[in-house]
């Protein structure tokens, strides 16, 4: 009977579907001038960019754009901590977004909700240069509240800007700490969207707090849960630059645990300001991106198909 | 249905994507032709000017520590006046922050913006620019349009040349320029510091010792990757911070050489560690953000190293003190002196011989060349009483600098233009006796093509932006490490590939 309808609604053709592309078109419209037009441009990766002859007129040069990337041992190091921070990260943000939204769902009062729900989200909507200068203030070597208090308790006062070994951690807490609220909200959008009926009937038959969020919730969470895992791995070769340039204060001392893949380009074009060598790097990591989404959701597709993006 | 639609609406995305890619105009890449419109006395650099046809307005790039100049506008009136009645073409100044300019200028002319004067040399080398594809050769447009220009600048007009074509024209034609140190001179006399004319790195830490008594600090080095040592050595450097390598006495070898692996560098590092560990340096420089000027004119620190010429004292002045300024190394006429600000003509530029005409109208024009370089006389800047050409921006509604004024540029004859107080009439015989002083350096006129190594500079330059800023505040736990590591690294990114290229560039120009 159902089928019978769909089929019939196919066949009305077309014209039937026509108001729904021309409401679509603006968005099309869109997604093609800055989605698709600008494709064309990652020719300027594989060519000796000249401004007078063109995108199409200037030389290819092959890879020799690519090679700057792989000059130095920092091609390991910024990999490696490009690739690292992210996989660290995704799952750091999988777990305190959901865990946030689980808790935040909790609070009964409409007031206490809104106000923990901005709290939480008002660090995302802040510049990274602020940030930077937030947490300047806690570890300036001259006057940094953390860097005086552990001054004052063990007489010696930590150089956090001249020893690498602090920021894995200090990094990791500043992109959770901004991180989290939007993570959490889209978390919290699906909760909302469960059915109550399932933790009534859960009520009624006993079920614990943490046996409804494991039985029903987190299941339900689920296809929420893999989407955005699947999207975050398109951006797994790139990273937040303000926050490994600016919240570092640009130390060179910290590059073997602050280079990445976005500040080595920083670092390398400023002086050589070369279009080609950035797109360069900008067409790895689209590649890389591509190559990862794909490949993830291809092992989630062979998992539970259901829950696949394509 | 649907599939088929998306995948159609998709399809024509992409061609239609290519086809408007291919929107290149002929205009663009053609614009080098197109100098030949009117005619002119060929040879005698006199341009013949028609003024029959609608003025052309051509679009000068003016850099400035603000997006915008409140007086622009005005200053642009009083320009067009001149120009209109001697060029028949009017001028439009494209304000330009400082920060933004290499950015700037490549986007305005790969998207095909209107503009005709860029500037070269402040931010990106000439020597990149040209293989850039940014500028149009100047030879002709030179002789035919250009005597002004020629007459000015002569004697550096090598130092704008790539290749045998001349792209840029210096605004620097006294180009004499050596290093210095900038103090405040109150200071010194208050506490007693004896300041020569000539010091080294030696000398200065003498004063630190006295400064550090009375709670200033000598000076300091902020976390930068510049290559400070060239204000205590007064080697030539290619590319910033020597990234081409380096030549250690210009004026007397051209031999290019790897500046890191010198002993005169790792002296000099040793030297600034010492500053440092004496506590000469302020604690934390590393990660201050507040800039070396704004540390001079809040008096926390001494002086500052700076480019010395006869006029460089008037960027350091302070209302709350005197400034006096001494020198590190000896003036030399070098390219990279010659070609720190220059003029030239994009490669977009749909009538080079009208920008041309503009350019030689700022060189042969005094009353132009001060418009554009100081704006306009009682609001920008009044003359102080009692001399023939000083002039002086307090009192007026340019105190603040706001109203029209950009530490950066220079244009014009140099001998034209007005200076500001605290210099004298006597700056003009100054000048020329500071550029008669001064030896030129064996390799002028050269610049390092780079464009084949920009891979290895690229990397090269990663390096030194990690580990330079901490061997110039003198905050490495040991020199000799430091450098060693240095060194490592960027031999590792190929800078003896580039050095050899240089030198083999050099070579075959001074063989010519």
């Amino acid at each position: 009977m159902e089928q019978k309808k769909i089929k019939k609604k196919k066949g009305q053709g077309f014209l039937h579907w026509l108001p729904f592309y021309l409401m679509g078109l603006p968005g099309l419209a869109y997604l093609f001038i800055n989605n698709y037009m600008p494709l064309v441009g990652l020719q300027i990766a594989f060519k000796k960019f000249n401004y007078a002859k063109g995108m199409w007129d200037s030389e290819w040069s092959g890879f020799k754009n690519f090679e700057f990337l792989f000059k130095t041992k920092d091609a390991f190091i910024m990999i490696r901590n490009t690739i690292c921070y992210n996989i660290v990260w995704i799952i750091l943000g999988m777990v305190f977004g959901v865990t946030a939204a689980i808790l935040l769902n909790e609070v009964a009062g409409k007031k206490a909700k809104k106000f923990y729900q901005t709290a939480i989200l008002l660090p995302y909507l802040m510049s990274m240069v602020i940030i930077a200068y937030l947490v300047y203030a806690y570890l300036s070597p001259t006057s940094g509240l953390f860097t005086k208090i552990i001054e004052r308790i063990t007489g010696n006062a930590p150089e956090f800007y001249q020893e690498a070994k602090w920021w894995p951690f200090i990094l990791t807490f500043v992109n959770q700490w901004k991180g989290i609220g939007f993570g959490m909200i889209l978390y919290l959008s699906s909760i909302i969207g469960i059915d109550t009926s399932y933790y009534e009937a859960a009520q009624l038959d006993g079920a614990t707090k943490w046996q409804q969020h494991r039985l029903i919730t987190l299941p339900l969470l689920k296809p929420t849960i893999i989407m955005l895992l699947i999207l975050s791995m398109g951006q797994i070769f790139r990273s937040d630059f303000g926050l490994f340039y600016q919240v570092p204060m640009h130390q060179g001392v910290l590059n073997p645990v602050t280079q990445t893949i976005d500040t080595y380009v920083y670092n390398a074009l400023l002086k050589v300001n070369d279009v080609g060598m950035s797109s360069a790097a900008s067409f790895i990591q689209s590649v890389v991106g591509f190559i990862f989404i794909v490949v993830a959701n291809k092992i989630v597709s062979k998992a539970d198909k259901s829950s696949a993006l394509f | 249905m649907k599939k088929k639609v998306l995948s159609t609406l998709l399809a024509l995305a992409m061609v239609a994507s290519l086809v408007s890619g291919c929107g290149k105009t002929e205009k663009e890449t053609a614009s080098g032709d197109a100098g030949d419109k009117e005619t002119s006395s060929e040879g005698t650099g006199e341009a013949k000017i028609d003024f029959d046809e609608d003025p052309y307005e051509v679009y000068v790039q003016y850099v400035g520590l603000f997006e915008e100049n409140k007086n622009i506008k005005a200053v642009e009136d009083a320009i067009n006046a001149i120009a209109l009645e001697k060029i028949n073409c009017t001028v439009h100044l494209v304000p330009t922050f400082i920060g933004d300019l290499p950015t700037n200028t490549s986007l305005q002319v790969a998207g095909g913006e209107k503009i005709d004067v860029i500037t070269v040399g402040l931010t990106q080398a000439l020597s990149s620019a040209v293989p850039d594809g940014l500028l149009l050769e100047l030879d002709d447009l030179i002789a035919e349009r250009g005597a002004d220009v020629s007459k000015v600048t002569a004697n550096v007009m090598e130092a704008g040349t790539i290749d045998g074509h001349v792209y840029a024209v210096s605004g620097y034609p006294y180009a004499a320029m050596g290093t210095g140190f900038v103090y405040n001179k109150t200071m010194a006399d208050q506490y007693g510091i004896e300041m020569k004319d000539y010091m080294t790195l030696d000398d200065l830490a003498a004063a630190g010792e006295i400064l550090k008594e009375n709670g200033v600090y000598l000076t300091n080095f902020g976390n930068s990757a510049q290559l400070n040592y060239k204000f205590f050595s007064g080697i030539e450097s290619y590319g910033d911070s020597a990234i081409y390598g380096g030549i250690t006495d210009p004026t007397e070898s051209t031999t290019v050489e790897n500046i890191y692996a010198t002993d005169g560098i790792r002296d000099y590092f040793k030297g600034v560690k010492g500053w440092a560990d004496a506590g000469y340096l302020p604690e934390g420089q590393l990660t201050d953000t507040t800039t070396v000027q704004e540390y001079f004119s809040q008096q926390k620190i001494f002086g500052t190293t700076s480019a010395y010429t006869v006029n460089q004292i008037t960027s350091w002045l302070s209302p709350d003190f005197e400034t006096g300024m001494i020198q590190l190394t000896d003036a030399v006429i070098s390219t990279s002196s010659a070609t720190e600000f220059m003029l030239g003509i994009a490669s977009t530029c749909e009538r080079p011989e009208k920008a041309m005409d503009v350019i030689n109208l700022i060189y042969g024009d005094a009353e132009v060349a001060n418009l554009i370089q100081y704006g306009i006389e009682g609001t920008d800047y009044a003359a102080v009483e009692g001399t023939e050409n000083v002039i002086t921006r307090d009192g007026t509604a340019n105190a603040d600098r706001n109203s029209y004024f950009s530490p950066f540029v220079h244009f014009g004859n140099p001998m034209d233009l007005k200076v500001v107080s605290p210099l004298t009439d006597s700056y003009y015989d100054d000048l020329q006796a500071f550029e008669d002083g001064a030896k030129k350096s064996l390799s002028f006129g050269y610049a390092f093509d780079g464009s084949d190594y920009a891979a290895e500079a690229g990397a090269i330059s990663a390096v030194l932006q990690e580990k330079l800023p901490m061997l110039n505040a003198g905050q490495v736990a040991d020199v000799d490490t430091a450098m060693d590591e240095l060194i490592a690294a960027i031999e590792a990114a190929g800078i003896e590939d580039v050095i050899k290229a240089n030198q083999e560039q050099l070579d075959a120009y001074l063989a010519k």
